[in-house]
């Protein structure tokens, strides 16, 4: 998680109580968004867990028709 | 990833780099969020009113009043395990709709085992009755045996070809399957079934019984036939999660190629596969309870670009017949290895040390030329858990079961564990000598 590592830098401290931790995680992830999607994007719900397949519906791939159901 | 305490114990926040996974206890769902979202959901959960909560994160993002109160309605959807919230998948509410469940996206051949625990001798035995023996094929994988009538006998023959390193006779499994499958002429089809132009012929496949596909043309069965046991194979192992890619493994690394289809997976693990890699699934990656991954022993589709490229290694290329995926695409199957009989007993990959998720991004040279900006002929790039996670799930995935704090901790933490790449390249071979590196290093 090297990546991620700086990112988090910033609220790892150990002397912070619970709610000062929380505060500075407020703060450095609203700065974030003025640069930054507004989205939730959910990842797994019951919807759209299905057999992986070649052809999805959706699945916007150049060689599968938008229309496929992929059996 | 970094766990965040929440308040509300029915949520589960995990923060990687910019971006967070929150998993909702009630619901049994996974949602990435940006950053604004982060924000926004702590000092919700602070127990800040909604004028409050979407004042203070306006402030801090510059962003305007009506987005941060349109995220807002979103994140108390889920914050509150409100039902109606939109975003589930990103669709529409549905309230007519009844709540689903991950189970409910098992086919029903595995629900009705799961069920029943029915014996494999008992598995459609009327199938048997109007099948004799000559019309019959029986194929092992991993442990389960799928019997297969096929009436029409040059059909046959074909599915014979291509099965036939996991082909066995009546009496070496006993007459008995977990899966009874039927292929069959379609009702408005010509009176002779074997006549020379089988191309027009109609076809239905049936599984246990039901109808399941229809208006199949002659070349267009194998792959359904092929997929339907990929599919009924890892959903009958007790698997935790399965993802749309192949499963490798050399020296004792874990080769996991994810991705959506036509990314370039399939040739790419033909190509490994003569040079040395132990190939597990070319299509599905399928993990049990400790993330070991199912090895399908199937064969490689190989799609009709890489016919030619892949020639060298697979002469056979040349005369294996042409088969049509659904979408259209032309494939041809090939085996890893066509000298030796496959593995067909139950078998879960435990013997790895470390893993890697390298999602192949195959660029013709062609495309490669034509893009405005200049890129390398091989181009890697690390991605965190979540990016990783979200290029998985985007290229098809099931759960096994209902989704759990557990298997989300789990999960990251296998995937935290292991190595992530995006490989853009060109050819197979500048990929084989990237996955060479990269597994020489560790």
């Amino acid at each position: 998680m090297n990546n991620n590592k700086k990112a988090n830098d910033a609220v790892d401290n150990d002397e912070l109580t619970p709610e000062q931790a929380r505060r500075q995680f407020i703060k450095k992830y609203g700065k974030l968004a003025a640069v930054t999607p507004l989205a939730v994007t959910a990842l797994m719900t019951p919807k759209t867990s299905a057999a992986p397949k070649s052809c999805r519906p959706n699945q916007q791939n150049k060689h599968c028709p938008p229309e496929s159901n992929g059996f | 990833m970094q766990h965040i305490p929440l308040n509300n114990t029915q949520l589960q926040l995990l923060v990687d780099g910019e971006q967070g996974l929150l998993f909702c206890h009630q619901r049994n769902t996974l949602h990435k969020l940006e950053p604004a979202g982060i924000a926004l959901l702590l000092v919700m959960d602070a127990g800040v009113d909604k004028q409050q909560c979407i004042a203070q994160i306006t402030n801090l993002s510059r962003q305007s009043v009506e987005d941060i109160e349109s995220l807002y309605w979103l994140l108390s959807g889920l914050y509150h395990a409100r039902f109606d919230a939109d975003v589930d998948a990103n669709l529409p509410p549905s309230n007519n709709e009844p709540l689903r469940q991950y189970r409910d996206s098992l086919y029903f051949e595995i629900a009705k085992r799961n069920a029943f625990r029915t014996d494999r001798c008992l598995a459609s035995p009327q199938a048997k009755e109007n099948c004799p023996e000559p019309e019959l094929l029986w194929i092992r994988i991993a442990g389960l045996v799928f019997r297969l009538c096929c009436k029409h006998q040059r059909l046959r023959t074909e599915l014979e070809q291509i099965f036939k390193p996991v082909s066995f006779l009546a009496t070496d499994v006993a007459g008995c399957a977990e899966f009874a499958f039927e292929i069959k002429i379609g009702k408005h089809a010509p009176a002779i079934s074997d006549a020379p132009d089988s191309e027009s012929l109609q076809f239905e496949f049936y599984s246990q019984g039901k109808l399941i596909a229809t208006e199949l043309k002659f070349n267009q069965v194998a792959p359904v036939l092929i997929e339907r046991i990929q599919i009924l194979t890892y959903q009958a192992s007790g698997f935790r999660f399965c993802f749309h890619g192949a499963a490798l493994s050399e020296n004792r690394k874990l080769l996991l190629l994810p991705g959506k289809s036509g990314a370039g997976k399939s040739t790419l693990t033909a190509y490994l596969a003569k040079r040395g890699f132990a190939v597990h699934s070319d299509e599905m990656i399928a993990f049990n309870d400790k993330f070991d991954a199912l090895t399908i022993a199937m064969p490689i589709a190989i799609k009709r670009g890489a016919w030619a490229p892949l020639e060298n290694e697979y002469p056979q290329l040349k005369h294996q017949p042409v088969w049509q995926l659904k979408d259209g695409r032309d494939v041809k199957y090939v085996w890893p290895d066509d000298d030796i009989s496959q593995d067909t007993s139950t078998t879960f990959y435990s013997d790895c040390d470390s893993v890697y998720f390298i999602a192949p991004d195959f660029t013709t040279s062609t495309q490669l030329k034509s893009q405005a900006m200049p890129k390398e002929p091989v181009h890697s790039r690390q991605l965190t858990v979540i990016e990783m996670l979200e290029l998985l799930i985007r290229g098809g995935y099931q759960v096994g079961h209902e989704l759990s704090a557990s298997d989300v901790k789990d999960l990251t933490n296998f995937m935290d564990s292991a190595d992530r790449d995006v490989l853009s390249y060109c050819s197979s071979e500048q990929a084989f000598q990237y996955v060479k590196k990269i597994l020489a290093e560790k």
